[in-house]
């Protein structure tokens, strides 16, 4: 019995400790590692949705246009847990694009696409994949320009499913739960536009007047 | 405690038991990250981080530890130093949380860390657990940089750690970037080492 308690102590006492130690570590990490993810994933992502659609980018103007992206983003509360995060790409030419992000469930945990809206056409102007923790060179696979183009062009009523589903999408051979995960984080983002289109519009606007005075 | 038991317990983690060679433990790590130098150096300085505050952690409670549950001690011990090591590359070496990925978690169950846990830490006084962690530990380094940088040089054409982006051959030898490569040039190494340092027999 004693031994069954001293057993029981050692481990629980240091589980405790360890628990505590890392729950300290977390808050001093939290917000620096967050700030990475947004500047070396986040960002490039909706980069890559801006380059997509045929917009060409010097290699010495992207980091200014990852600035610009990073400075314009806006907030949006919409009853969930935290505000969503909104970008607004514009080019000359094309109609402006509201990019926000959505989250799957991948093979390996929650996989983030950034998912963008042409305001015009209501149709999805193209994806960018960002955090994730699928398998390396497999599940990893659906980072590939041959699978996000897919998304590209798709209106707000298509079938955001692989075609295992009954969707339209080509799943990634070998990494049918990653891709899954890709479209379901996508349909996702679809039906958030669809419920709060007004307020992501009206966010978007409000930014922008402030941004002009 | 002499001194020089000290230094025989750190020295002897840098080649007459280094790591990946002659223990043949870590692998995995060893061959998966090592596609260039600077990840074989980044996974080696995060193992040290690990097994020299485990290996001290661990000595310091060794009469604490109940035999029954040393295990479960010594990994719930390993993965909270694991986890604060993910949690600073995140925060403060982004690029290199990217690369070594999955890596990182991996530490846990790298079993040169728990290896030093059983066979020596719990035996043995802080001083001398750290000392062999961190010899453990560089020797470990030093055989991931090496690794790292003879599959750069020659399977990429590059080595970054060293000379940044400059490119020595055109057409490298690509096979050495990829798995079985890292296969063929731990095993040239290991030969190499058996021939300088003479038969493994004692």
């Amino acid at each position: 019995m004693k031994k069954t308690l001293h057993m029981f102590v050692a481990l629980a006492g240091i589980a405790l400790a360890s628990g505590l130690a890392l729950g300290g570590l977390h808050q001093v990490t939290a917000q620096r590692a967050a700030d990475n993810i947004l500047r070396f994933k986040k960002v490039p992502a909706v980069v890559s949705i801006y380059q997509g659609r045929g917009q060409a980018l010097a290699a010495d103007q992207l980091a200014a246009f990852e600035d610009q992206v990073l400075q314009g983003r806006r907030q949006v509360d919409l009853g969930e847990e935290s505000p969503l995060s909104l970008f607004l790409i514009e080019a000359a030419g094309s109609s402006p694009v509201v990019v926000f992000e959505a989250f799957g469930q991948g093979f390996g945990g929650d996989l983030g696409v950034m998912v963008g809206f042409d305001l015009a056409s209501e149709k999805l102007a193209g994806i960018g994949i960002t955090t994730m923790s699928e398998t390396p060179g497999l599940g990893t696979r659906v980072r590939e320009t041959r699978f996000t183009k897919q998304f590209v062009g798709l209106g707000q009523d298509a079938a955001f499913q692989v075609k295992k589903d009954g969707g339209v999408i080509d799943g990634v051979t070998g990494a049918t739960v990653s891709s899954r995960a890709v479209a379901q984080a996508v349909d996702r983002a679809r039906k958030l536009f669809q419920a709060h289109r007004q307020a992501i519009v009206a966010a978007i606007n409000s930014g922008q007047e402030k941004a002009s005075p | 405690m002499s001194a020089s038991r000290l230094v025989k317990e750190f020295s002897k983690g840098l080649w007459r038991e280094i790591p990946p060679f002659r223990l043949v433990l870590g692998l995995c790590p060893a061959l998966a990250v090592t596609t260039t130098a600077e990840n074989g150096l980044g996974m080696g300085i995060s193992a040290t981080f690990v097994l020299v505050c485990s290996n001290g952690l661990i000595s310091l409670l060794r009469k604490v530890i109940p035999n029954e549950v040393r295990v479960a001690c010594y990994i719930v011990i390993i993965a909270t130093f694991v986890v604060c090591v993910e949690m600073i590359t995140k925060a403060y070496f982004f690029e290199l949380s990217e690369s070594l990925g999955l890596f990182i978690p991996l530490i846990v169950v790298n079993c040169i860390i728990l290896g030093r846990a059983e066979a020596f830490a719990k035996k043995n006084g802080v001083l001398l657990s750290r000392a062999d962690g961190l010899g453990m530990g560089l020797g470990f380094t030093l055989a991931l940089t090496g690794l790292g940088a003879i599959r750069e040089f020659f399977g990429a054409g590059t080595l970054g750690l060293v000379f940044g982006e400059q490119v020595f051959f055109d057409q490298p030898f690509a096979f050495l970037q990829q798995a079985p490569g890292a296969f063929v040039a731990l095993g040239l190494l290991l030969g190499l080492m058996n021939l300088v340092g003479g038969s493994r027999g004692r």
